[in-house]
């Protein structure tokens, strides 16, 4: 048994783009944890500050324009903030690995496939690079791709057999946490599937924790076991996969939820969330979420607004926290003036 | 990817046939006469004549043409020198060999230092050392190489004594003209280099790599430098093969003898077998470094090797087709 029975705690992160003189507020006060061995999902439509928090916490931010201002990030109860590079550079693929959004350019178009899983290995494990490179033919055997292709480029794989690759080059070092951001986004809906449990076989054969950013409530389904939902860098509600899923209480969760097809529901018509993401050079004082929230009074944009939990750790980010519920399926009337907006 | 190969260095013969021809109709359609050069002020019209006519420059336009290159590509022999009476291509191989010398020396120069100068230029970009990177480049490709070379000469040789102000004969006599030489244009690849590192640096496979937790040294030079060279690697051989003609400049402040002085000589002499030879020597060194820059390609990237590959079939299908 670890020291403690977290393996990562997340608390206040705040990091910030600079380009010009924009400051875009990208994560704004982040706060979560997750267990050894479970499985975290973080959940958010695009430009919500997702894979912002995961470069966070293996600090590969771009250094010129990002800047983590506030937080700790604690690993295995360290600070990752606090330690130096070199610290750094021994956690980065040895403890804390990363799996990529798109396998089409996530991998180095002009090296060898099987020398970009080995060179962590080597360096990582120190062996010798041919001891390196037995254990990355083996890991492409493990991620399904034989080892007679280890000396192939990425441009004769195709998309799955490339997140493939950059799967192994995630576990090539056994590590203790997983991030896998949206590992699934740039894949053929076939692919989807064997892709997703290939890194629930992995991960419980590494025995690795794993958090697992996406927009894809499926995949929170079948794999999380805590979720967070982001908003414009903010985690607006937070619980077990039970709580969330039984009781959707913010109204940007709502929102997600009424934008997804439902076969037992018998619903017609899909309901957007209306708007676009906030801007994120000019977050409002208040909720960020109020201008598109169909339930926004003056009170939601004056500001102040802060996590409450509504039971058993379920937090929720809205003044109206636990007062709303599922939306009723009746607003047909709603419906037939939209689809008139819309020709 | 021989089949590339081949069918490249098939290309270059129409190419080599058509500078030939090129460079022998421009020196017919040239003024100036050669034996006036040969004879000095105090010759008569009959001897010139005589000359003329053991040159054979009194036969028509295509009987010249048709021993030109029945000679250069047939026999191999580039003719004598009028004025010096000797085998153009023994008097080529001593001068190119040394103009040869000063060119890679100054292209290796350029490339070593030039290219980690944009390197470390782009991964500190914004910060004083980009900065004093980029006045270093740019000071750099505006000094003028031949009053370069002179204050080299006038700083090194004159004022210090340290350096020899001409000649090759020793390896410290290289030192000037290769500094002179290279400096121009190392500013110009650092530039390149910065500019493309910069397009590279934020590629999502460069957050792999560092996500791997590789030292930083490697993410540069393993793996975002080959990604960005490319574009280097073309302006580094255009520049090399220019040069192997066109160091005149440096040879002529250094008084060494390279093919540059000696094709200059010669095209004021109107001595035609060396400038044809020459010509024709240069060009397909030119096309043999244009061909070794394209394969580098595929050397650096396989997808451009994938395409080479791509290509040679490709033309193989559509002659079986045809036939």
């Amino acid at each position: 048994m670890p020291e403690q029975d977290k393996i990562l705690e997340v608390e206040n992160l705040h990091v910030e783009y600079s380009s010009g003189d924009d400051v875009v507020r990208a994560v704004n006060g982040v706060s979560f944890s997750l267990e050894w061995g479970k499985t975290l999902g973080i959940v958010g439509e695009t430009g919500a500050g997702k894979t912002t928090i995961a470069k966070a916490i293996l600090q590969i931010l771009p250094s010129i324009q990002a800047r983590i201002t506030e937080g700790r990030i604690l690993f295995n109860g360290e600070d990752l903030l606090k330690a130096d590079e070199k610290k750094m550079m021994s956690v980065r693929g040895a403890q804390i690995s990363m799996i990529f959004q798109d396998p089409m350019t996530s991998l180095n178009p002009l090296m060898r496939v099987g020398r970009q899983i080995s060179e962590g290995i080597q360096l990582h494990q120190n062996v010798s690079r041919k001891e390196a490179d037995k254990r990355a033919a083996q890991l492409l055997e493990r991620v399904g791709i034989p080892a007679s292709r280890f000396r192939e480029y990425p441009l004769q794989f195709s998309g799955g057999m490339k997140q493939r690759v950059v799967i192994a080059i995630a576990l090539a070092c056994n590590p203790e946490l997983l991030i896998a951001d949206e590992p699934t986004s740039a894949l053929d809906v076939t692919i989807q599937a064997q892709v997703m449990n290939l890194i629930r076989e992995l991960q419980a054969e590494y025995q690795a924790s794993v958090v697992m950013i996406t927009h894809d409530f499926g995949i929170v389904a079948e794999s999380c076991d805590t979720v967070a939902v982001v908003y414009a860098g903010q985690i607006v509600e937070y619980g077990t996969k039970e709580q969330l899923f039984k009781n959707p209480s913010h109204p940007y969760t709502l929102g997600l939820f009424g934008a997804l097809p439902g076969i037992d529901t018998g619903r017609q018509r899909l309901h957007p969330i209306k708007g676009a993401p906030v801007d994120p050079t000019r977050l409002p004082a208040g909720c960020p979420f109020a201008a598109r929230c169909e339930y926004a009074s003056d009170e939601c944009r004056a500001g102040g607004i802060t996590a409450v939990d509504i039971g058993d750790g379920h937090l929720c980010r809205c003044l109206y926290a636990g007062k709303l519920g599922r939306k009723e399926e009746t607003d047909t009337a709603d419906g037939k003036e939209e689809r008139k907006g819309d020709a | 990817m021989s089949r590339y190969i081949i069918k490249r260095i098939l290309w270059m013969i129409p190419v080599i046939l058509l500078v030939a021809f090129t460079i022998f109709t421009i020196l017919y359609f040239v003024p100036g006469d050669p034996t006036a050069l040969l004879l000095g002020n105090g010759a008569t019209q009959a001897q010139k004549e005589a000359l003329r006519e053991q040159l054979g420059l009194n036969d028509s336009y295509l009987v010249r043409l048709g021993r030109f290159f029945k000679e250069t590509f047939l026999e191999f022999d580039l003719g004598t020198s009028y004025q010096y009476k000797t085998s153009v291509s023994k008097e080529l191989m001593t001068w190119l060999s040394i103009t040869f010398q000063l060119t890679l020396l100054t292209f290796l120069f350029e490339a070593l230092i030039g290219i980690p100068m944009g390197v470390t230029a782009a991964v500190h970009q914004n910060t004083i050392v980009d900065r004093v990177c980029t006045v270093i480049s740019v000071i750099g490709a505006s000094l003028p190489n031949f009053w370069l070379a002179l204050m080299l000469v006038i700083v090194f040789s004159v004022n210090l004594n340290v350096l020899p102000s001409h000649g090759v004969t020793t390896w410290t006599g290289w030192i000037l003209p290769v500094a002179a030489g290279c400096v121009m244009d190392m500013g110009g690849i650092a530039r390149q280099t910065r500019s493309q590192m910069l397009e590279v640096i934020n590629s999502d496979f460069i957050t792999t790599a560092r996500s791997k937790g590789l030292p930083e040294n490697t993410i540069r030079y393993r793996h975002a430098l080959p990604n960005a060279i490319l574009p280097v690697v073309t302006t580094l051989g255009t520049r090399f093969g220019r040069a192997l003609g066109g160091t005149v400049v440096i040879e002529t402040v250094f008084s060494i003898p390279g093919v540059g002085t000696y094709l200059n000589d010669a095209i004021s002499a109107r001595d035609y077998p060396v400038i044809c030879g020459s010509v024709v020597v240069l060009s397909i060194l030119l096309c043999v470094i244009v061909l070794l820059t394209d394969l580098a390609y595929a050397l650096i990237d396989p997808r451009i090797k994938a395409e080479y590959e791509k290509s040679g079939k490709r033309k193989r299908k559509v002659k079986e087709a045809d036939a």
